[in-house]
C-alpha cells in the first residue's frame, strides 16, 4: 500500500527579528493507511510546524511532503479538500452555536443533505454533545470545544485526519474519551490519523509514534519498542528504587523510553530525604469552603489542611472546582462561606501577612516578557520589600541554584520554556516563602524538565516548605504526600496516594482517578 | 469560484457580524454618534463676538457706532471708558476683540481725519481673523450709514465708496452653514472606519483565533473567503452610509442636488476600495493590534486630515500636496461634496470615479495576491 | 519604609517596561513626533493659495485698479478673466476656481458717487472652512482698496491689530494644541491598557499575590505613566519650540505644572477605563469612544464659542478642552497662574475625581475577581 503521508528531509526555519528558529530539521517519515500515528514531543519541538507543512499550510524550506499522493507545495489545494484538520486553537466560531458550526463546515465541504442528516446525530451522540446543539461554541468547556472541533473535522469523512495537540489542557477523562472516539472512527471508516501531543502517556493509544525533539526526529517506532528501550535500562537500577513511593518513573513507561532515547540512560528515581511527619504544624487549614458564581456552586464545602513540609495535590477533571479552590486559597477571590486559616490566622483579616508569606507560580509563568530577567527578579524582590544587600544575596542565590546567570540581560520573553519556568520559580522563591503554590506549572514540559522541576520541589519540601499543586499529570501526583480529588465542586476522595488508589479500585493512580471521577456522574459539568 | 460556497460563507459572516457587539457598535452606533457630535458640535460659524468698545469720551457719533454694534446679533458689545480697561478685558478673555474709538470722534469724522483701531485676540488665528474681518466690515457699514443719515454731510461727500457696496455669496451653501461641509467629511470618515478599520480587525481576529487555519483546510478558495468578508462588510458600510445620508438630509437639512444613483455608485466604489485596503492590512498584520494601528495610520488619519475636508489641500506645503494625490479619500471627498451640494458635474464625476476605479482595481488585485491559502 | 521600597520596585518595573524596550520606546516617541511635525504642516486653517478670477463688466480704469489689488495679493492667484456668468459657473463647479469677483458695468461711475453699484464676491461653499476665510480675505482686499482711495482725499483709516499672534500664524495655535491631542490619545491609551494588559497576560494575578495594596498598585501605574508621558511631552515641546518656533512668553514652571495637571487628568480617565474593561480590545474601543469626542470638541478644530451651549457645558469634563485653552494662553499670551486658575482647578478636579472612581472600582473588582 502507498503511504498516506511521506515526508522527505523536510526542514523549515523561521526568522524572528534577529533570532533564527530551526523549527523542523531534516525530518523523514512515512504514515501507513489505517493507522493512528502519534507525533510526540514537548512544547517547542516543532510539532505544529510539521503538521502545517503536511497540510500544505506552510511551504517547507527544503525537502518535500506528499500527502495523499499530492505534493504539499504544488497541490496544496487538493490536499486541503480531502484532509480533515483540527488546529490547535480549534478554529471554532465562538459566537455561533454548536449546530451552526457543524453545519458551516459540512456545507463548506459540500456534504449532501441526506449524508449530513444521518451522520451528524451519530457524531453528536458519540461525542455526547446532542444536548448542547444550540449552545454558543464560546460557552463550551475546553473538553466540549475539543469534541466539537473533532466533529467539524470528521464531518467530511476525510481519508486523513490531522489533529494538532487536541488534548492540551484537557483532563485525563476527556482525553481517554477522545482517543476512544478516534480509534472507533479509524476502525469504522478506514481513516488514517496523525495526532500531535505533548503528553507522553498518550503514546499507548497510537499504532506508531514519531518522537520529535528540538526540531529533530528522535525515533520512528511503535510504542512497545520505545517502552522496551526504557525497560532494558530500568532492569539495572530498579531493585532498590521501587522500594520507595517517591519516584518519577515508577514502572516501565513510554516516558522512560523517551528518556533513554534522549539521554542514553534512565535516571535514578527521585526520593524525599526528609519525609513529612504528621506532627508538623499546620500551615493552611481550609474548612467548609464554599464559592458560588450566581446560581452555580463552584466549590461546595471542601475542607483540608496542609502541613509544614508537605506536598499537597489538588486534582480533578476540568471544571471540577480545583482552580476556584486554588484562587480562594491564594486570596485571589473571596470565599462565600467557610474559613481559611494561614498559620492559624484567618486569611481575610491578614491579607498582607499572607501575601508576604506565599510564593506563586502560575500556569503561564506570569513573568513580564518585555523586561529582562534581572529586572523581573529585582521587581519581584522589591515587591516583597527586599532591597540592597539582602535583595542581591537572594538574587545571587536564585541565579546560582537555577542556573540563570547567563541569561540575566535577556528579555524574559526570549527564554525557552524551561528557563521561563525556572525564572518563575526564582521569582516566587526570592522572599523565602514558607508556602508555595504551583498551578499546572509543568504542562507542556518535556520529561527531563519535569524531572528537574520536581527534584527542586522535593528539596524545598524537605526544607520544610508547604507546597500546594494542581496538575493534569497523574504520575506527578504520585509525589504528593496527600492528594484531594474534586468533582462538581465537592471532595470525592482524599488521602495519601496509596489510600486514593485503594478508594478508586484501580491498579494505577490514573485508573483510580478515572474510576472516582466518572463513578456517579456521566455528564460533564459547566465550569 | 462556486456561488453556493460563497453563499455559505456569506451567511456565516452574517451570523457572526450580528452576534459581535463590536461590529454593531462600529457599524451603526458610531456613524450616528459621529454625525451628532460633528453635526451639532463642530461649527465654524462665528457668533457672539464679545466686543469691547473703548469710548473715552461720549459723543453722538460714538454712541451711534456703539449702538449699531449692540443691536447687531453677531456682537456682544460692552462699552468701557479707557484703553487700559479694554486691554484688560482681552487679556482676561472677557472680550475677543476691542474697538478703540479716538477722542473728539464727532469732530474728526466731520473733518474726515479719523484713525480707528481694531484689535483682536489672535491666539486662535482662524476665528480671530474672521472676527477681525466682521468687525471691520461692520464698522465701515456703520460709518457709511452715519454719513448717509445726514448729520455728517462732509464725510458722505468725500467717502469714495459711497455708492458701492460689497455683496458676498457663498455658492452651494448660501446660509453659510458649516454643517454642509462637515457632513460629507464625516461620511468619508465613517466609510473608512467600516471599510478599512473594522474589516482589518475582523479579519485579523480570524487569523488570531485560528479560524483561518481551519478555513484554509477546506475546499474554499481564498477568493471566496475574501469575497464573503467583503460582501458582508460592504452591506454594513452601505447601511452606515444610508444612516448617514438620512441623518444629513432630515436632521441637518443637507441638500442632495446630484443624482442619487451616481452618489451611491461613487460611494460604493470608495467602500470597496477601503475594504480592499482593510484586507491587505489584515493579511499583512494577522494581529488585531497591529491591524488597528496600521489601519489608522494608513487609512483613517489620512482620510481625516489629508482629504481636504478639514484642511485646504492647496494651503499645505508642497510635499504634503503630493502625498494627498495618493490618498483615495481626497477624490471621494471632492466627489461627495459636489454630488451633495452642487449636482452632477460630469468632468468632476468622471475624474474622481476614474481615479477611484483605478485604485480599486489595483488594490483588489493586491488583496487577492496577499491572501494565498497559506499561513 | 517597606511601602516605599515596594512602590519604588513597581515604579522601576513599569518604567522598564515602558522605556527600556526599544520597540516600545520608539512607539512612544517617534510616531508622536512625526505626527506633530506632519500635522503641524497639514493642519493649516489659514489660506495660502486661492484660485480666483474676475468678471469685469466695467472695463474701466477704476475696475482695473481693483483687479490689480487682487493680482498683487500673495494669497490670490488670479486666473484668466471670466467671460460671462456661465463661464464662471462652470469653472467654479469643476473647482478650477474657488472664488470669483463680479465688477458691475457702472463701477467707475459709482466710485465717483454718481451711481449705486454692487460688487459681488462669490465663493465655492463646498470647501469646508476655507470658504469663509476666502470671503473674508477678498472682502478685506476690496475694503482696504476703497479705504486707501478714500485716504487720499480724507484720512479715515481703520487699523487692525492681531494681538498675541500678529500674523495670524496658524501653527502657533495648532502646534501646542496638537501636543495636547497627541499626549491625550497616547497617554490615555497607555494608562487604559496598563491594567487590562496585565490581566490578559496573566501577570495581574501574580501581582495580586504580592503584598501590594490596591492604592499602591494604582499609584505606581499612574505615576509611571506620568513620567513616560512627561518625557514624551518634553520631546514634543522641544520640537514645538525649536522646529516650529512657537513663541513662548511665560514661565517654564507654569508650563510644567499645567502639563502635569493635564497628564494627570488624562491618566485618571485612562485608569478608570482600564479598571472597568475586561480585555485590551474593549479598553481600546472605549478609549476611542471617549477620546474622539473629546478631541473633536476640544476647541482645536472648531472654536469652542461656536458650539451649542449644551456641548460647551458638557465639555467641562474634557481635559483637552482645558489643556488647549490654557496651553495657548501660556505660550502666546504669557498668562499667569491666577488668570488660568479655573483651568487648573478643573483639571485637578477631573484628575482627582477619575482617580477616586478608578480606585473604587479597582478595589471592588479586586476583592470580587
Amino acid at each position: 500500500m502507498n503511504p498516506v503521508i511521506s515526508c522527505n528531509h523536510l526542514s523549515k526555519t523561521f526568522r524572528e527579528s534577529d533570532q533564527v528558529i530551526r523549527a523542523v530539521q531534516d525530518v523523514s517519515f512515512e504514515v501507513q493507511p489505517g493507522t493512528i500515528t502519534g507525533l510526540l514531543g514537548p512544547d517547542g519541538a516543532g510539532k505544529t510546524t510539521l503538521i502545517r507543512c503536511v497540510c500544505g499550510l506552510l511551504r517547507p524550506d527544503s525537502g518535500s511532503v506528499s500527502t495523499l499522493g499530492y505534493d504539499s507545495v504544488k497541490q496544496s489545494g487538493r490536499i486541503q479538500e480531502s484532509v480533515g484538520y483540527m488546529p490547535q486553537k480549534f478554529g471554532l466560531y465562538e459566537n455561533m452555536t454548536v449546530e451552526e458550526n457543524i453545519r458551516l463546515y459540512a456545507q463548506l465541504h459540500g456534504i449532501p443533505k441526506e449524508d449530513y442528516e444521518s451522520r451528524v446525530p451519530m457524531l453528536l451522540e458519540r461525542n455526547r454533545l446532542s444536548e448542547f446543539t444550540s449552545r454558543m461554541a464560546g460557552k463550551l468547556s475546553g473538553g466540549m470545544k475539543q469534541k466539537l472541533a473533532l466533529i467539524c473535522a470528521l464531518i467530511s469523512r476525510p481519508q486523513l485526519m490531522v489533529l494538532d495537540e487536541p488534548t492540551v489542557g484537557v483532563d485525563v477523562l476527556a482525553r481517554r474519551e477522545l482517543w476512544n472516539i478516534l480509534r472507533q472512527t479509524v476502525e469504522e471508516e478506514s481513516m488514517t490519523v496523525l495526532v500531535s501531543t505533548a503528553y507522553m502517556d498518550e503514546a499507548d493509544y497510537c499504532d506508531r509514534t514519531l518522537i520529535l525533539f528540538e526540531g529533530k526526529l528522535l525515533a520512528d517506532k511503535t510504542p512497545v519498542e520505545v517502552k522496551e528501550l526504557g525497560n532494558r535500562q530500568e532492569a539495572i537500577g530498579s531493585s532498590e528504587a521501587n522500594s520507595t513511593a517517591y519516584c518519577l518513573l515508577p514502572t516501565a513507561s513510554f516516558e522512560t523510553g523517551f528518556m533513554q532515547l534522549l539521554t542514553g540512560s534512565v535516571p535514578e528515581p527521585l526520593k524525599r530525604n526528609n519525609p513529612v511527619d504528621d506532627s508538623a504544624p499546620e500551615m493552611i487549614r481550609v474548612e467548609n469552603l464554599v464559592k458560588r458564581f450566581g446560581d452555580f456552586t463552584a466549590v461546595n464545602r471542601v475542607s483540608f489542611s496542609v502541613h509544614r513540609g508537605e506536598i499537597f495535590g489538588l486534582l480533578g477533571a476540568n471544571g471540577a472546582g480545583k482552580t476556584t479552590t486554588f484562587r480562594a486559597m491564594c486570596a485571589l477571590s473571596r470565599a462565600d462561606e467557610g474559613t481559611i486559616l494561614f498559620d492559624g490566622k484567618p486569611l481575610e483579616k491578614n491579607l498582607e501577612y499572607v501575601r508576604n508569606n506565599i510564593g506563586y507560580v502560575a500556569q503561564k509563568f506570569s513573568l513580564y516578557g518585555d523586561i529582562t530577567v534581572i529586572q523581573n527578579l529585582k521587581f519581584f524582590g522589591g515587591a516583597y520589600g527586599l532591597y540592597g544587600k539582602k535583595l542581591q544575596e537572594r538574587i545571587d542565590w536564585a541565579c546560582e541554584t537555577l542556573n540563570l546567570t547567563e541569561f540575566l540581560k535577556l528579555p524574559a520573553a526570549q527564554l525557552s520554556m524551561g528557563y521561563k519556568r525556572r525564572l518563575a520559580m526564582a521569582c516566587a522563591l526570592l522572599h523565602n516563602p514558607p508556602i508555595l503554590f504551583l498551578d499546572e506549572a509543568t504542562s507542556g514540559a518535556d520529561p527531563i524538565a519535569r524531572r528537574e522541576f520536581w527534584k527542586r520541589i522535593l528539596a524545598l519540601a524537605d526544607d520544610g516548605v508547604a507546597v500546594v499543586i494542581t496538575t493534569h499529570f497523574l504520575d506527578e501526583a504520585e509525589y504528593c504526600d496527600k492528594i484531594l480529588i474534586m468533582r462538581d465542586g465537592c471532595e470525592v476522595a482524599s488521602g495519601t496516594v496509596a489510600q486514593v488508589i485503594a478508594q478508586g479500585n484501580g491498579a494505577t493512580l490514573e485508573d483510580a482517578f478515572v474510576n472516582i471521577v466518572s463513578r456517579s456522574s456521566e455528564t460533564e459539568a459547566e465550569p | 469560484m462556486s456561488l453556493s460556497r460563497l453563499l455559505i460563507l456569506t451567511r456565516k459572516e452574517f451570523v457572526q457580524l450580528v452576534r459581535d457587539p463590536l461590529s454593531v457598535v462600529t457599524g451603526i452606533l458610531l456613524p450616528i454618534m459621529l454625525l451628532l457630535i460633528c453635526g451639532f458640535g463642530m461649527s465654524t460659524d462665528v457668533r457672539n463676538i464679545r466686543l469691547a468698545i473703548v469710548v473715552p469720551e461720549s459723543s453722538p457719533t460714538a454712541s451711534a457706532i456703539a449702538a449699531r454694534f449692540q443691536s447687531n446679533g453677531f456682537f456682544d458689545a460692552v462699552i468701557v471708558r479707557s484703553t487700559e480697561e479694554g486691554k484688560e478685558l482681552i487679556r482676561t478673555h472677557q472680550a475677543d476683540a476691542c474697538l478703540f474709538l479716538p477722542r473728539n470722534l464727532s469732530r474728526r469724522v466731520t473733518q474726515a481725519d479719523v484713525q480707528i483701531l481694531v484689535a483682536v485676540n489672535a491666539s486662535n488665528p482662524s476665528p480671530g481673523y474672521l472676527k477681525q474681518s466682521y468687525i471691520q466690515s461692520s464698522l465701515l457699514n456703520a460709518l457709511n450709514k452715519i454719513s448717509e443719515s445726514g448729520d455728517q454731510q462732509t464725510i458722505s461727500r468725500e467717502h469714495a465708496s459711497r455708492g458701492i457696496e460689497i455683496q458676498t455669496r457663498q455658492w452651494f451653501n448660501d446660509a453659510n452653514r458649516s454643517v454642509y461641509t462637515i457632513i460629507p467629511g464625516i461620511i468619508v470618515v465613517i466609510l473608512t472606519i467600516i471599510g478599512c478599520l473594522l474589516t482589518s480587525i475582523v479579519m485579523a481576529r480570524e487569523y488570531e483565533q485560528g479560524n483561518m487555519e481551519s478555513l484554509f483546510v477546506t475546499p474554499m478558495k481564498s477568493t471566496e473567503i475574501i469575497l464573503a468578508k467583503m460582501i458582508i462588510n460592504f452591506c454594513l458600510g452601505i447601511i452606515g452610509l444610508f444612516i448617514a445620508l438620512a441623518m444629513a438630509r432630515y436632521i441637518f437639512g443637507v441638500p442632495m442636488r446630484g443624482n442619487v444613483f451616481i452618489l451611491l455608485f461613487g460611494s460604493s466604489l470608495y467602500l470597496i476600495m477601503s475594504l480592499a485596503i482593510g484586507i491587505l492590512i489584515s493579511s499583512a498584520a494577522k494581529n488585531q493590534f497591529i491591524a488597528i494601528s496600521l489601519a489608522s495610520f494608513i487609512s483613517f488619519l489620512p482620510s481625516y486630515l489629508l482629504s481636504g475636508f478639514l484642511f485646504e489641500i492647496k494651503s499645505m506645503p508642497t510635499f504634503l500636496q503630493y502625498i494627498t494625490l495618493i490618498v483615495p479619500a481626497r477624490y471621494y471627498v471632492d466627489f461627495l461634496q459636489t454630488s451633495l451640494l452642487v449636482g452632477d458635474v460630469w468632468p468632476n464625476i468622471l475624474k474622481n470615479c476614474g481615479v477611484l476605479i483605478l485604485m480599486t482595481v489595483v488594490l483588489l488585485f493586491l488583496a487577492r495576491l496577499s491572501c494565498p491559502k497559506r499561513l | 519604609m517597606r511601602i516605599l521600597i515596594r512602590v519604588y520596585a513597581l515604579l522601576i518595573k513599569e518604567l522598564c517596561q515602558l522605556l527600556t524596550n526599544p520597540k516600545v520606546r520608539m512607539s512612544l516617541f517617534i510616531p508622536p513626533l512625526l505626527q506633530l511635525i506632519f500635522l503641524g504642516y497639514a493642519a493649516t486653517m489659514d489660506l495660502k493659495y486661492v484660485d480666483c478670477a474676475i468678471l469685469d463688466y466695467s472695463h474701466s480704469p477704476a475696475s482695473r485698479e481693483l483687479i490689480s489689488c487682487f493680482t498683487g495679493s500673495p494669497t490670490f492667484h488670479v486666473h484668466e478673466p471670466l467671460v460671462n456668468e456661465a463661464d464662471m459657473r462652470e469653472r467654479i463647479n469643476t473647482r478650477a476656481l474657488q472664488l470669483a469677483v463680479v465688477i458691475p458695468a457702472n463701477y467707475q461711475q459709482a466710485e465717483m458717487g454718481h451711481a449705486k453699484a454692487t460688487v459681488q464676491i462669490i465663493v465655492d461653499g463646498r470647501s469646508a472652512n476655507s470658504a469663509g476665510m476666502a470671503l473674508a480675505y477678498a472682502t478685506n482686499v476690496v475694503n482696504n482698496h476703497w479705504l486707501e482711495k478714500a485716504a487720499k482725499r480724507n484720512r479715515i483709516r481703520i487699523e487692525t491689530r492681531a494681538w498675541y499672534n500678529p500674523n495670524f500664524n496658524m501653527q502657533f495655535f495648532m502646534v501646542p494644541s496638537l501636543l495636547a491631542l497627541i499626549a491625550l490619545i497616547d497617554i490615555m491609551l497607555v494608562s487604559a491598557l496598563s491594567i487590562v494588559s496585565e490581566r490578559e497576560a496573566g501577570t495581574f494575578d501574580q501581582l495580586r499575590m504580592t503584598p501590594y495594596s490596591s492604592l499602591e498598585l494604582l499609584i505606581a501605574k499612574g505615576f509611571s505613566t506620568l513620567i513616560a508621558g512627561g518625557c514624551q511631552l518634553a520631546v514634543g515641546l522641544a520640537a514645538a519650540m525649536l522646529w516650529f518656533q512657537v513663541p513662548f512668553n511665560s514661565s517654564y514652571a507654569l508650563l510644567t505644572a499645567l502639563l502635569l495637571s493635564f497628564l494627570g487628568s488624562s491618566i485618571g480617565i485612562g485608569l478608570l477605563i482600564s479598571t472597568l474593561t475586561e480585555n485590551q480590545r474593549q479598553s481600546i474601543i472605549v478609549m476611542y469612544l471617549v477620546a474622539v469626542p473629546f478631541a473633536m470638541l476640544s476647541g482645536m478644530g472648531t472654536p469652542l464659542e461656536s458650539m451649542p451651549d449644551v456641548f460647551q457645558q458638557a465639555m467641562i469634563i474634557n481635559p483637552m478642552r482645558h489643556g488647549i485653552a490654557a496651553l495657548t494662553r501660556i505660550f502666546l499670551e504669557g498668562a499667569t497662574f491666577w488668570e488660568l486658575r479655573h483651568s487648573f482647578y478643573l483639571l485637578w478636579g477631573i484628575a482627582v475625581g477619575s482617580f477616586t472612581l478608578a480606585y473604587f472600582f479597582f478595589v471592588h473588582r479586586r476583592n470580587d475577581g
